[in-house]
Parts: structure tokens; C-alpha cells; sequence
């Protein structure tokens, strides 16, 4: 589900704001608050502001919250931006950090989501050696991880590839053999798998 | 909000193009400031060559130092409710006020900064008298902004009005390049209203406000948390509505003090590490709670784990990051102190509650014996930091403003001053900053001449802002210093001695001679040594028109109790100390 279909999805699943912390998370979380810590993605709508950044992740590093990634990109609508942030804490802390982030002028809307509400993504970039083209088949490697090749030059092949970030750490250390002289991932994107947004959220947010 | 008459009459109809620097005198202007306390220096100089056409229109506090700035603008603000305003160079002027900022920003007070910055071609540069201040700033503002175009000046002062002061006040800084203030802009003023996706006033949901009124209805031991939201909500008058119809005691915040008479026959005291010992003690038998203004701080609640054990809790904030924060509420209620309680009014059943107040007369009685009378009706060789409170509080007849430092002062002048008049406490809560009576005391006293004003210092904290005592001088601002010495830093000496083995580190004071002190910087000063000296002295302080510093030289190792240790949970509160 891109973007502008998550703005326009019908919107049933719209939370409040101050729901309690359980209520906010996931329907399957309503029942029990989990303290055991787990992996939660934040997507936090912003408006273009100097200082918005600067001020989320003061957010994470004043609680020392390691964040495992961090990226932002601008939305289809012109000055609104979206963050996208995944780290390893308890439910209860994910529902702090969620109002902490809304409180900030300049934040739209911050949503603290589960694993399994989310479909996530990554992209990296390997630069392969061509010297080392002997010790194994790169062409089956890039095959069976569904890769593809960007550019091939002389001395070295660009590969790309998506999915999780486990997939991509995987690759890497398969492509090991043939010496990988570059490595890049972008971080982690990602898109709720139920509707986020209200109705006054997309209005508020379009009218921008 | 409406202009003023002289903002008006500054402003020709037609617009017209001003100076980066006028542009900030007269969107000040047209936010109604009468006062400004500041500080000039380098990059602020065109805003203070602005200023010296305007000093018929806008009064403009010199004080001597950036930090009292900002404790000044704090004091204003707190007995005004009106944002308080300060003025300061870039670079080390910027880093003076931080204190400040990150003090009004925990004790929710509102305070518009405007900072000068180095010309925007020299940002990054290490240029001379550059900060990063924004960046410094970011974890102890509401809001801040760098202007780097002198058109961006009215409204990003306007925007930093409508923040500081709407929904949960806080300070928001301004940061203005000096090529911006230099410039020139067409002067068109808007106020704000809103701000992007900003929502500064949440609304309770009926269903929540339901619920909190089936609650208050069917308890039977309810317990009223008050807070300072309810001052800055100016919801004093609903509030006693509210528990007098409900008849639910009342305990108070530290900040909360003030807004509800001391003598009203519902409230039970003050809650916390030192506050009474029925709130204390009794917290953890009520079985509804609810929380008005209030963020549960950890001096309030001690051990979170064992806090409010038995109680259904609802808690009536404007912030909803603090639902849940520190204690799970059981029904939130969003929004302003006023406007809930104006809801929920109607909805709540009349009731008393005699058997459940009267175990807090109870406790009343054992606090009165273990510790407020050996405290007001001292007997030993030295003067109690009690009694004189008492003094001033009978003297007074509860009337005036009362301004604290931090210590052992501020538990002893909150414990025994009894509060008739609102807006009449102001204090450092939860930043705790020594040195912020004196500016304070003074920005409070030159806001309301209605009240007097007494503030409140220890000898550590009294040298750590000494410097404003000029400012009291020359504006013959009639503040009352009581200087509590006990040649001890006396909080920390308390700690050491009970917690620490009495391995006393660093916390004797070597003190100059305060009256010569007081009397170098052209104020009245006097000293009391022993208890036959104090009333009368008192006296003469009260009857004196100026400002006046009375050194009362105090036990030297006097410790505030009830206290509840740190670490521990609200009944475990200990009347003295354990031997």
C-alpha cells in the first residue's frame, strides 16, 4: 500500500491520540501490555521544519534508545516529510516516545507500530570485485537472492537489492568470497499495513 | 488579543518599511509587553538602538546577568500569567539564559526569549560570539527558531507568543542574525492562532468525562491531587467548586501552592518528599484519585511502584504526553484544568466524606505534635527556619507573594506559609535552580505592586545571583529578602547527615558579611541573631518602603521533616529522623 492509497484507504482504524498505551499498538495488544522489549517501527509525519529533526532524535537519545534505523523522505505532498524509525524497546516505552514525538511542533502525526502491522523494506548496494569471479557463481548467488545487477565496469559489479534487513546482511556475507569492495543499505522504509491517518489528518495534511 | 493603544499609535495604518530591529520592538509592542529584561551585547545591538526610541512604551530592565534575565521574566510571568520576556546577545549572552529556559520549561512557564545571532554569511564559522543556540536549546525549549531574513521577524515572534502561552505554556527562544536585524522588512502585523498541526488545547471525551464522574460518584475514600495547571488554567474558582461539591480532600503540589487558600477546610497539605503527613501517608488508602495539573514528579510520588496502590486514577491534563508518563491513569482526561472541570461540575454528585477527612485531622494531630509545633514554637538556643516563616505568614496575614530559592528555605517557607492570595507562590519546581529568588523576586514584584513580596534564600543560594541585588537597588523595587543562613549548603548537609554517614563533603559555607553585602548594593540590611531579635526586626523589614535584606542567622543543622526517603514509597514518610 503506497502513500497516497493510505491516505484514501477507508479510514475505520483511526486512533486517538491519547488512547491507552495499550489500545494504540495493535488490536492484538489491547489485552496484555508487553514489557518484554520488541521491535517497533515509528512513522512520524512531519511539516518541513528547521529544527523537526534535530528534535525528534533528541527524543530517542535523551531516553538512551538505541535506534537500529533511521530515514526520512519527503511525502507526494510537497513540504510534508515522513520518518521512518525502527529500534528495540518494550511496548510501554514505544507509546512514551509516540506522544513525546507528537508533542513536538512541527510533527503532525507519530504512530507506534508492531512488527507484524508493518510490511518493511531495505535496499543496499554492494560493489563486487571482479578479481575473485573464480571462487564461486555470482551469477546463481544474485539468482537465488533475487538481486539484480546495476552497472558492471572493469574491475568491479554493482549489485542491488531489497528486502529485510536480515536479507540484505545475508548477501553480503555471501558475496564475501568475491571481496566486496563497497557496501550501502538505506535503512529501513516502511508502510503500515492498516490505515493510520483520520479523515482531519489527510485534510490537514493535503491542505498543506 | 487586542493591541495596545500605543502599539497602535507607533504603527501608521498604511504599512510601512522598518528595520529588522524595529520590527521586533514593534511586534513586541503588539503583543502587549510592557516589560523587558535583557541584557546587550554585540549581535543585539540594533534591536537596542531600536529600543531608545521606545522607552516611553516599553520598559526595559537592565540586569546583571543573563540568568537573572530569565528567573526576572520567570517571576513576572508567574504572578501575571502574562509571557515574560527577555533580551540577550549572542554567544555567552545565549548560554546565560539557558538555566532559565530549561527551568520555565519545567515548571511550565511561559517566556519568549529573542537571542541575537552572528550575521547569517558567518553561521558555522566560529565566528566571534557564536553559538549554536538553537541546537543548544532544542531539549529545554517549547518551540525555537532562527531568523535569518529581517521579514520573517513579525511572525516568528507572533508564532512564539501564540506557543509559550497557549495549551501547556513552555519558553520558546528566537534567534535572530544580525545582516536580519540590520535589514529592512514591510511591517505588517497578524497574531497567530495556529500553528501547523499544533493542538494546544485537547478536548476530554464525554464518554471519558462519564467515567471519571461514575468514579468520583461511587468512591469512598476520593483524594484531589492539585497542581499548578489549575493557576495557569485560571480555573482557582471552579476547582473549590468542584471539591466543594464533591467534598474530596485536597492535597497540593509544591507549584500547586496558592491555589487554593491554605485555611480552606479541604485541603490537607502539601504532598511530596516534604510535604504533610496525613497527604503523605493517606495517598495510598484512597480508592479514587484524581490528578488536576499535575505530572506526577518523582518527589511527589517516591517509589512509583508503591504509589497510589489502591486508587482508581484520573488524571485532568493538557498535555497528553504526561497521560501515563509516570503513573497509569485509569481515565484520562484531556484539556485545560478550566474546561474539564466546568464539564465534570455538573456531572458529580454532592457528597461529604467525615469519616475519610477525618483521618487526615488525625494525621494533622500526630504532625502537629511530632513536628509543626517544635518547629514554629521553637524553644532551643537558635532560631528555627519555621518559626521565621510562621512570623512572616502571621505578619503578612498570608497576603503577599512569596518567592523561594532552593533548599531547605523552600521546604520550610512552602510547609509554613499559609496562602490567602493565588498566583502568590513562585518557585523553581522541578528544575530545582539555586540562585533564582532574587530575579525572580524582583521580575514578581515589579509585575504586581499590589501585593508585598517576600522572598526566601539560603546562603548558598543567595551568592549564586547576588549580582540582581543592583537591579533592586536603582529600581527601588520593594522586595523583602529573608536570608535564611545556616552557613550550610543545608539540603545536601541534611542528605549527608542521613544518608551519607554525616561525612559532611563540601557543604560548609564560608559567607561574607550579608548585611555589608546588602547595604554595598544600596539596600536596607539588618541581621538577626537570636530569637528576641526576629519579630521586631520582621518588623522594621515590613514597615521599611524599599528593598530590604534581613539575615536571620538559623540553626546551623536544622533538617526539614516529614520527608520521605528517597527510594521509598509515600507511607513510609518519616516524622524525624531514625535513630
Amino acid at each position: 500500500m503506497d502513500f497516497a492509497q493510505e491516505f484514501t484507504t477507508t479510514l475505520n482504524g483511526h486512533q486517538t491520540a491519547v488512547a491507552p498505551a495499550a489500545a494504540v499498538l495493535s488490536e492484538d495488544s489491547q489485552s496484555t501490555v508487553q514489557m518484554e522489549p520488541e521491535s517497533f517501527t515509528l512513522s512520524i509525519f512531519t511539516e518541513n521544519r528547521i529544527g523537526v529533526l534535530h528534535r525528534i532524535i533528541t527524543v530517542f537519545t535523551r531516553r538512551h534508545l538505541s535506534v537500529d534505523s533511521f530515514t526520512t523522505s519527503e511525502t507526494e505532498v510537497p513540504g510534508i516529510f515522513r520518518f521512518i524509525v525502527v529500534l528495540e524497546t518494550t511496548q510501554v516505552m514505544a507509546e512514551k516516545v509516540r506522544k513525546q514525538l507528537e508533542k513536538i511542533i512541527g510533527v503532525i502525526r507519530a504512530f507506534a507500530l508492531r512488527e507484524s502491522d508493518v510490511v518493511r523494506q531495505e535496499l543496499a548496494l554492494y560493489k563486487v570485485s571482479m578479481e575473485k569471479l573464480q571462487n564461486g557463481s555470482l551469477e546463481k548467488i544474485i539468482r537465488d537472492n533475487h538481486a539484480r545487477v546495476l552497472t558492471v565496469e572493469s574491475d568491479y559489479i554493482m549489485i542491488e537489492k531489497t528486502g529485510h534487513p536480515g536479507d540484505t546482511i545475508d548477501l553480503f556475507h555471501k558475496l564475501e568470497a568475491f571481496g566486496v569492495l563497497g557496501f550501502s543499505r538505506s535503512g529501513t522504509i516502511a508502510i503500515s499495513k492498516k490505515p493510520l491517518l483520520s479523515p482531519e489528518d489527510r485534510l490537514m495534511i493535503k491542505g498543506k | 488579543m487586542q493591541s495596545s493603544p500605543q502599539a497602535l499609535s507607533a504603527i501608521p495604518p498604511e504599512k510601512r518599511i522598518v528595520s529588522g530591529s524595529e520590527a521586533v520592538i514593534l511586534s513586541l509592542l503588539e503583543e502587549n509587553v510592557d516589560t523587558i529584561f535583557g541584557y546587550p551585547g554585540g549581535a543585539i545591538m540594533p534591536v537596542y538602538d531600536a529600543l531608545y526610541d521606545f522607552q516611553d512604551q516599553i520598559r526595559h530592565i537592565l540586569m546583571r546577568h543573563e540568568q537573572g534575565a530569565t528567573h526576572a521574566a520567570q517571576g513576572y510571568s508567574r504572578v501575571t500569567r502574562k509571557v515574560g520576556v527577555c533580551l540577550a546577545t549572542s554567544g555567552p549572552g545565549a548560554t546565560n539564559l539557558v538555566t532559565g529556559i530549561a527551568d520555565a520549561m519545567m515548571d511550565s512557564t511561559p517566556m519568549v526569549c529573542i537571542t541575537g545571532q552572528v550575521a547569517s554569511h558567518l553561521l558555522g564559522t566560529d565566528a566571534f560570539q557564536e553559538t549554536d543556540v538553537i541546537s543548544m536549546t532544542i531539549g529545554i525549549t517549547k518551540w525555537n527558531y532562527q531568523v535569518t531574513r529581517a521579514e520573517e521577524i513579525p511572525l516568528a515572534i507572533a508564532k512564539a507568543f501564540f506557543i509559550a502561552n497557549s495549551g501547556r505554556p513552555g519558553p520558546v527562544i528566537i534567534d535572530i542574525c544580525k545582516d536580519a536585524l540590520l535589514g529592512s522588512t514591510e511591517f505588517e502585523y497578524e497574531h497567530v492562532t495556529k500553528v501547523g498541526a499544533y493542538t494546544p488545547l485537547p478536548v476530554a471525551s464525554k464518554q471519558n468525562l462519564q467515567e471519571a464522574a461514575d468514579l468520583l460518584n461511587t468512591a469512598q475514600r476520593p483524594y484531589c491531587l492539585l497542581g499548578h495547571g489549575v493557576m495557569i488554567a485560571g480555573a482557582q474558582d471552579l476547582f473549590k467548586e468542584f471539591i466543594e461539591k464533591t467534598g474530596i480532600p485536597v492535597g497540593s503540589t509544591m507549584q500547586g501552592l496558592s491555589a487554593l487558600p491554605s485555611d480552606h477546610p479541604l485541603h490537607t497539605g502539601m504532598l511530596g518528599m516534604h510535604g504533610n503527613y496525613g497527604p503523605n501517608i493517606l495517598s495510598n488508602k484512597a480508592d479514587v484519585v484524581i490528578a488536576i495539573g499535575m505530572r506526577f514528579d518523582d518527589r511527589v510520588t517516591g517509589d512509583v511502584k508503591r504509589y497510589l496502590t489502591d486508587a482508581q486514577v484520573i488524571h485532568v491534563e493538557i498535555d497528553p504526553a504526561e497521560i501515563d508518563k509516570n503513573i497509569m491513569a485509569d481515565v484520562a482526561l484531556l484539556g485545560d484544568a478550566a474546561d474539564v472541570l466546568r464539564e465534570l461540575i455538573p456531572m458529580v454528585e454532592k457528597r461529604s466524606h467525615p469519616e475519610w477527612r477525618k483521618l487526615f485531622h488525625d494525621a494533622d494531630k500526630v504532625e502537629y505534635e511530632k513536628v509543626i509545633q517544635h518547629d514554629i514554637h521553637a524553644q532551643g538556643e537558635f532560631v528555627r527556619m519555621a518559626e521565621v516563616v510562621h512570623q512572616l505568614s502571621e505578619k503578612t496575614k498570608g497576603e503577599a507573594t512569596v518567592v523561594t530559592d532552593v533548599g531547605q528555605h523552600q521546604m520550610a517557607t512552602a510547609r509554613y506559609y499559609k496562602f490567602r492570595e493565588t498566583d502568590a507562590w513562585v518557585s523553581s519546581g522541578g528544575l530545582g535552580t539555586m540562585g533564582y529568588a532574587v530575579p525572580a523576586a524582583f521580575g514578581a514584584a515589579i509585575a504586581r505592586q499590589d501585593r508585598p513580596v517576600l522572598c526566601f534564600v539560603g546562603d548558598g543560594a543567595f551568592q549564586m545571583t547576588l549580582q540582581e541585588l543592583t537591579v533592586l537597588a536603582y529600581e527601588k523595587t520593594p522586595v523583602k529578602i529573608i536570608l535564611l543562613n545556616n552557613g550550610f549548603l543545608g539540603m545536601v548537609r541534611q542528605w549527608q547527615e542521613l544518608f551519607f554517614e554525616g561525612r559532611y563533603s563540601f557543604v560548609h559555607m564560608h559567607n561574607p558579611d550579608f548585611v555589608a553585602v546588602g547595604k554595598a548594593f544600596g539596600l536596607e540590611a539588618e541581621r538577626v541573631d537570636t530569637r528576641a531579635q526576629l519579630s521586631d526586626a520582621i518588623d522594621r523589614m515590613l514597615a521599611h518602603e524599599g528593598p530590604f535584606l534581613l539575615e536571620i542567622k538559623v540553626e546551623q543543622e536544622g533538617n526539614i521533616f516529614p520527608m520521605i526517603p528517597s527510594g521509598c514509597s509515600v507511607d513510609e514518610v518519616i516524622l524525624e529522623p531514625k535513630h
